[in-house]
């Protein structure tokens, strides 16, 4: 017994010990790519002004609610926000710079002064936690932000703010590790591809907008980054006990961080069939254990959120609190029922062009150009500034060279992806969930309210993708001259976030 | 050395471009209402238009957003009066502007600290204009017509005299960056921003460098 409460009491001792030696095994250059992504956000998260990132007002809302209650908003009809951030928002003049780009915010002292007596005067910090269009989510990224919430030295909602949004960054230097494991595993002789991979990501000005603000999709990124990590990992080296608690665990995060995740399950599920599969020649027994420790690992904390979700909190809707009821219900607010002919047309003509026998006609544009790359050249602040035109029109040029180089560079890798193809087809059925799910809620949030839906960052969970991408654009040059192609296309992202972030101080400064 | 010349030749090209763009001029705001264009104030031929706002560091010009309704925009003069009834800034335009949104040039660029005071529009011609605004409830915030509090407040918008590059802004682009924010942030939070973006530069280069090579 003694023995047992001795065990116990090391526990953190060894935990702390395991961990060191976890990341002391992370190559120097991964960890640098880690520190250059967290500052990278972290510095556009002063760049960008209060509640300026898309949807941070209703983040910044749950996280206080859940920060000052200890649950999650009960999503009733009352007020979203809490007196303290109404106050906030007006005094920032939040809501006419928003879609206003001729506007700016605060330019003055006495304006900034006002804000700041403002909040001096101590407005309450808790509202009635009323349904905003992030209160239906899983309370985890909410529940890690109320740590930087209560350890502000001040409780001044800026300060919290600041705080919060480090958060924010910290997640986005973890997704860059998280790639550049992924490229490391997924190209393991291949040095440089790793940092590459890893850097076109941290400098990618779309995601560190994202990662500049209190929202969200910044556990979602580094959940999925984190998920393909380990299934990739466990593809290579087979599946152990700890590789299964890994992959179980990045798979609970990303379920508990946003529901979008959950378009990732099916293909996730595959990939553990196969690997269990795969794992059976060296003993079925130790096969099965790891299967099911990966399954109850990625299962038992969104079981436990789903009791709580009903049995405590009373928001109803188990897993999904409602959320995905009202993003995947066959009616409409007005009743109009949206049949599967129509949410299929709208998934295919989200992406390419509409064909001949689509009845269905949802866009005027080409979704692929003027949704999804021009989305990640940059549609910034909440959708309403952009780089001048002719960017995109020469970036178009760009991505087709891109793709050409890219499809090259497969071509000259075929024969070291070939072994990985089966779970490439997992990563493929994972890749069109996401694709399937943004079409199925964007068609009815399009049909709802006449406003389109998708924005280049509903991508991001397949950020591994982007990576491995640039790299086979590298690697569509002969080996001796891919390296120093690699650096440049890095330069390049470093020169979009660089200018992307001149233009967002424009935006709001100049 | 194909490396180092590559990244060598990236890095000039992006240091050009840079400074190519923190070069190029352009008119700038000096600061704003944040009224938006949604209603009209009507004026009668002759009337003077006051309302209270903030008078900017470096306000050379007064933008309004004017409709003359088919005539020209008529002569407006405007002062700008401190808490303390000081006139602190004036300016003057001739007739003879296209309506729409008009520039009103101040005699000299306010080189003042930002105060709250009361700006005054004068206007005298043969017709009344209309004056574009949000509608607000009439009180202390709203435009005053010939002293009588107006359910509008008008869009005033300033800019900074003249054109100027970024690398002009730069000293007030410290100040703006700190505005709004956390107490914690200050004139050193831009430069210390660009330090910090400079090191993960610095840090990427000799990676890749590393890496590659």
């Amino acid at each position: 017994m003694r023995r047992r409460i001795r065990g116990a009491a090391l526990l953190p001792k060894r935990t702390a010990r395991a961990t060191v030696q976890t990341l002391k095994r992370i190559p120097t250059a991964g960890r640098v790519c880690f520190v250059i992504a967290f500052v990278n956000a972290a510095i556009w998260g002063v760049v960008v002004p209060p509640f300026q990132v898309p949807d941070e007002v209703v983040h910044f809302a749950y996280a206080q609610y859940l920060a000052q209650t200890g649950k999650p908003p009960p999503q009733g009809p009352g007020a979203q926000y809490s007196p303290e951030e109404e106050v906030a928002i007006a005094q920032l003049q939040v809501l006419p710079v928003i879609g206003h780009p001729e506007e700016r915010g605060v330019l003055t002292a006495p304006e900034s002064e006002a804000v700041h007596t403002a909040l001096a005067a101590k407005p309450e910090p808790l509202g009635p936690g009323g349904s905003t269009a992030a209160s239906n989510q899983p309370p985890l990224y909410y529940a890690l932000e109320a740590i930087p919430y209560w350890l502000s030295p001040s409780h001044d909602l800026l300060t919290r703010l600041a705080l919060m949004r480090l958060l924010s960054a910290l997640l986005a230097g973890f997704t860059v590790l998280a790639v550049f494991l992924f490229m490391r595993e997924l190209m393991p002789r291949t040095r440089w591809a790793w940092s590459v991979g890893a850097l076109v990501v941290a400098f990618q000005p779309t995601f560190d907008f994202i990662a500049a603000g209190v929202n969200g999709d910044n556990l979602l990124f580094f959940a999925s980054a984190s998920t393909f990590l380990a299934l990739l990992r466990a593809y290579r080296h087979g599946l152990t006990l700890k590789r299964g608690v890994a992959i179980g665990l990045a798979v609970a995060i990303g379920t508990l961080a946003k529901l979008t995740f959950i378009a990732l399950l099916p293909g996730i599920a595959l990939a553990i069939a196969l690997l269990a599969w795969r794992a059976l020649p060296s003993g079925r027994r130790k096969a099965l254990l790891a299967l099911g420790t990966t399954v109850t690992v990625a299962a038992l904390p969104v079981a436990l959120y789903a009791v709580l979700n009903v049995a405590v909190w009373h928001r109803g809707g188990g897993l999904t609190a409602g959320g995905l009821a009202g993003a995947t219900s066959s009616n409409l607010a007005s009743g109009q029922v949206v049949t599967m002919r129509e949410s299929l047309d709208y998934i295919w003509q989200l992406y390419l062009p509409r064909l001949w026998f689509m009845h269905h006609a949802f866009f005027t544009t080409n979704q692929l150009a003027g949704t999804w790359l021009d989305g990640m050249i940059g549609h910034f602040g909440w959708l309403d500034y952009t780089f001048p035109v002719w960017v995109y029109k020469y970036a178009e040029y760009v991505a087709i060279g891109f793709v050409v180089l890219a499809l090259a560079g497969l071509f000259r890798l075929r024969r070291a992806i070939r072994p990985l193809l089966p779970l490439s087809v997992c990563f493929l059925v994972m890749a069109v969930g996401l694709l399937a799910s943004i079409g199925y809620a964007g068609v009815r949030y399009q049909l709802n309210t006449g406003e389109q839906f998708a924005q280049a960052r509903y991508l991001f969970p397949l950020l591994v993708f982007y990576a491995t991408f640039i790299v086979l654009v590298a690697r569509a040059l002969p080996r001796r001259w891919a390296a120093t192609f690699g650096a440049l296309l890095v330069v390049l992202a470093m020169a979009h976030g660089l200018f992307a972030e001149t233009l967002t101080i424009s935006r709001y400064y100049g | 050395m194909r490396l180092r010349v590559a990244l060598a030749a990236a890095l000039l090209c992006v240091i050009g471009l840079f400074v190519l763009e923190m070069s190029g001029a352009a008119p700038r705001s000096a600061g704003t209402n944040h009224v938006p264009p949604l209603t009209t104030l009507l004026t009668p031929k002759q009337a003077k238009v006051c309302q209270s706002d903030i008078l900017p560091a470096g306000a050379g010009r007064v933008k309004l957003l004017v409709g003359a309704y088919g005539h020209r925009v008529p002569a407006l003069a405007i002062g700008f009066r401190g808490p303390d009834g000081k006139l602190l800034s004036s300016g003057r335009l001739p007739a003879g502007a296209p309506q729409g949104f008009v520039l009103v040039p101040l005699r000299h660029p306010y080189r003042g600290a930002d105060t709250s005071g009361t700006l005054c529009l004068s206007v005298d011609s043969p017709y009344g204009i209309g004056l574009g605004g949000e509608p607000i409830a009439p009180g202390p915030t709203s435009a005053q017509l010939n002293g009588k509090p107006e359910p509008t407040a008008i869009i005033i918008d300033y800019l900074r005299p003249g054109r100027e590059t970024w690398w002009q802004l730069l000293p007030t682009l410290t100040q703006r960056f700190a505005y709004g924010k956390a107490a914690f942030f200050g004139t050193w939070t831009l430069p210390v921003a660009a330090l910090l973006l400079l090191g993960a530069w610095i840090a990427a280069i000799r990676l890749l460098w590393r890496e590659a090579s």
